[in-house]
């Protein structure tokens, strides 16, 4: 008996598809992953305006303005992942994130424009004015 | 610098979005990278705290600071503040735009913590003057001269904002020619001669423009015979149409209106522009956005023919103007030999179908790089006009046409055409006009441009007034009108009394949207202050530089075993101190505009004098 070796071009061609998805996949994971370090860095910066505004200091209109734009700048570069199965649910997560940061800073953007309405919330202006400084490295 | 580039000149075509520069050197056209090595810059100026950026460096802070970030200055040129294109855009736009004098739009920036006034031409100037720059840096000489390209359809206003902001810019503009002519210069270069005579259409569908030109090529002659044009259709009008099909399926499906939320609009126009992109090559594609209004996801797919369906009208307008141009040259389709496309949106495959079918069947031509071409001819028309060229070049001749038909006001309110439009320029035409009135001794000249039969609805250029017309009946005096466009495109009117020899002339620059003499030579000033700040800001960077890499080279040179060891206690306790007193001092410092370039390098000096001594025992190969 003989044995005949023959080439399978249909499951050669199927495995080189197979690459290509595999790296676009890898792809799309890593530009996410490369954003969601991005976020958590601006996450940071969102924090210490948040606690600059708990603590009743005045966060300037536009530090907020500002990382709002750059938080969208990442949402729509979010967008453009092209994220099939496995993918999908963590750039949901991600996209999630980054609307409730968003949210966050349209919140302090209410409460920064009407600080007389909050009563003693901004007691002093010269505090106002050094804590607003602290955050400033941050950027 | 030398000056040997005296003669030179380049090309530079000012674009809406990009703007690109080419040069004519060693027998073809070079095609100039700027300082990120890319073949178009954005014509963008931004303004910080800080500084003033222009091109890549200012696209890439846009997000961070949108609200002093200028683009679509060409948008702007040469139009009035209350030109509804103007009040288009100006919404649409993240920087402020208020009504200056003379109705003039003004654009309001914060730079260095002061608001600024910036004219359109200013902001153009200082993409030219960029664009400038970075010929040469690659050439290594001063370079004056240049030819500018604008959109075919292009006012006389728009032309001469134009032409006002090369000046502003310090350059000699050779002259203003046509985009699709310079297209067209690019594509006849290689094949003129032994080709014979060729009609030419070239169709330039852009991001918000399209223009059509209809040329004939013979023996390196390049004849505009007619152009036509629409300046609001191109690639962003698509994607407004995406969008707003896309607002309504979400309607459909989850009751929910997105059409008042900004961001989710930005969102779904990216996806849409996306998408759009997408369809040139593949027949169907998706539009999908995460939680795109409260927490809903969007997901559509759209097939190339509903993008077809859904920008139909724009689609045929553009295929429109393409039979106005053939109309107007008096020329029928099937005479024309080629038809070129330029242009982003000119890669929409139902935009190509369509040309193919008007034509019957014709094949396109794309053999020229749509983004590259017009500045390419521009460069070739540049080394014409200063005889650098070679044969082939020194032999081009340039007839173009203008745009629109110019004329006076008569019988209150007519438009009485003088030049009509697609009348190849240079050209002078004279008419006779006579007294509306008995006894008239003054006539008032108000010169328009336009198609529309009503003055009203046509461009205002200027006016003036002839006066010391003898008193006569009505219909007796005859007067004069005398139209002259330079090969800019540039008009000339002036009238004169026959019996008398009364004469009056003007040059159409007092007009009101323009800019007179004088604020162009302020501008002019301006922009050599900003030049000033800009190469300040530079140095100063640049000797923060120079100290901060001397602080911590000697940081890290005493901190290395092999080379600490050779020093002695005391010695490098003085040079610790020195050091960390010099980045304690460049910590503190919030920004550069507090230090002076003297102030860096009297520092480095001190930081120099310091280390210098004990150092200087050692031999360089043990240092790092």
């Amino acid at each position: 008996s003989k044995i005949v070796l023959v080439e399978d071009i249909v499951s050669r061609e199927r495995r080189c598809l197979e690459m290509l998805k595999n790296v676009k996949v890898e792809m799309a994971s890593k530009s996410l992953a490369e954003i969601s370090l991005k976020v958590d860095k601006l996450a940071g910066q969102l924090t210490a305006l948040e606690t600059t505004a708990s603590r009743g200091g005045q966060v300037s209109k536009m530090d907020v303005e500002n990382l709002t734009e750059i938080f969208m700048e990442k949402l729509v570069k979010l967008d453009g992942i092209v994220a099939e199965g496995d993918l999908k649910m963590p750039r949901m997560v991600q996209v999630r994130r980054v609307q409730k940061h968003i949210e966050t800073l349209d919140a302090l953007k209410l409460q920064n424009s009407k600080p007389r309405n909050n009563g003693g919330k901004s007691p002093c202006q010269p505090q106002a004015d050094s804590s607003r400084q602290q955050s400033m490295p941050m950027q | 610098m030398s000056s040997e580039g005296e003669g030179l000149a380049i090309g530079i075509d000012l674009g809406t979005t990009y703007s690109c520069v080419g040069v004519w050197q060693h027998n073809r056209v070079e095609i100039i990278v700027n300082d990120q090595g890319n073949r178009t810059t954005p014509s963008h100026v931004s303004f910080t705290e800080k500084e003033r950026l222009v091109g890549d460096a200012a696209m890439n802070q846009v997000a961070r600071n949108p609200s002093n970030s200028v683009f679509d200055a060409k948008r702007l040129i040469g139009r009035r503040f209350s030109d509804p294109l103007v009040q288009g855009d100006v919404q649409l736009w993240p920087f402020k735009v208020i009504e200056g004098p003379d109705d003039k739009p003004i654009i309001v920036v914060t730079y260095k913590g002061e608001e600024k006034y910036f004219s359109a031409e200013e902001i153009s100037s200082m993409v030219l003057k960029k664009m400038r720059e970075i010929a040469e840096a690659y050439l290594g000489t001063t370079v004056k001269n240049a030819v500018v390209t604008v959109p075919a359809y292009f006012s006389d206003a728009q032309r001469k904002a134009t032409n006002d902001a090369g000046t502003i810019a310090g350059l000699d503009v050779l002259q203003i020619i046509n985009e699709p002519t310079a297209a067209a210069i690019a594509y006849g270069i290689d094949r003129a001669g032994g080709i014979g005579k060729r009609n030419v259409l070239i169709f330039d569908l852009g991001g918000g423009t399209a223009d059509v030109s209809l040329l004939t090529i013979e023996d390196g002659t390049f004849n505009v015979m007619a152009v036509a044009g629409d300046t609001h259709l191109g690639g962003e009008d698509f994607d407004n149409r995406m969008v707003e099909h896309c607002v309504q399926v979400f309607k459909r499906q989850n009751k929910e209106d997105v059409s008042g939320n900004a961001r989710a609009l930005r969102r779904l126009r990216t996806a849409c522009e996306r998408a759009k992109r997408i369809l040139s090559s593949a027949i169907e594609t998706t539009i999908e956005v995460d939680s795109l209004y409260n927490s809903i996801d969007f997901f559509s797919t759209i097939t190339r023919a509903k993008f077809s369906e859904l920008n139909m009208d724009f689609f045929k307008n553009s295929i429109m103007l393409v039979d106005r141009c053939l109309t107007d040259a008096k020329m029928d389709k099937s005479a024309i030999d080629d038809v070129i496309l330029i242009g982003g949106s000119s890669r929409i495959p139902r935009v190509q179908e369509m040309l193919r079918e008007f034509f019957d069947g014709k094949e396109l031509n794309k053999s020229i790089n749509p983004d590259e071409a017009v500045a390419h001819g521009a460069a070739v028309q540049a080394a014409n006009l200063t005889g650098m060229g070679n044969e082939k070049v020194n032999q081009i001749m340039l007839l173009d046409v203008t745009p629109l038909s110019l004329g006076v006001s008569v019988n209150g309110g007519e438009m009485s055409v003088v030049i009509p439009r697609n009348t190849t320029i240079p050209t002078k035409i004279e008419a006779n006009y006579s007294n509306f009135h008995d006894n008239q001794t003054s006539a008032l000249f108000s010169i328009y441009e336009g198609e529309r039969v009503r003055v009203r609805d046509n461009n205002w250029l200027g006016e003036f007034r002839l006066v010391g017309i003898p008193a006569v009946p009505r219909g007796a005096a005859k007067l004069k009108v005398s139209f002259d466009i330079d090969a800019n495109g540039i008009l000339n009117v002036s009238a004169e009394e026959v019996t008398t020899g009364v004469r009056r002339k003007i040059i159409i620059t007092n007009e009101k949207a323009r800019l007179s003499n004088v604020e162009i030579n302020r501008m002019i000033v301006d922009a050599e202050i900003y030049k000033v700040e800009d190469d300040d800001c530079r140095e100063r960077a640049k000797s923060k530089a120079a100290l901060e890499n001397y602080a911590y080279k000697m940081r890290n040179n005493i901190n290395d075993k092999q080379i600490g060891a050779k020093v002695s206690r005391a010695s490098k306790k003085k040079i610790r101190a020195a050091i960390n007193k010099a980045i304690q001092w460049l910590d503190n410092l919030d920004g550069m505009e507090l230090a002076g370039v003297d102030e860096f390098e009297e520092k480095l000096i001190g930081l120099k004098l310091i280390c210098k001594p004990i150092i200087a025992n050692m031999s360089d190969s043990e240092l790092q």
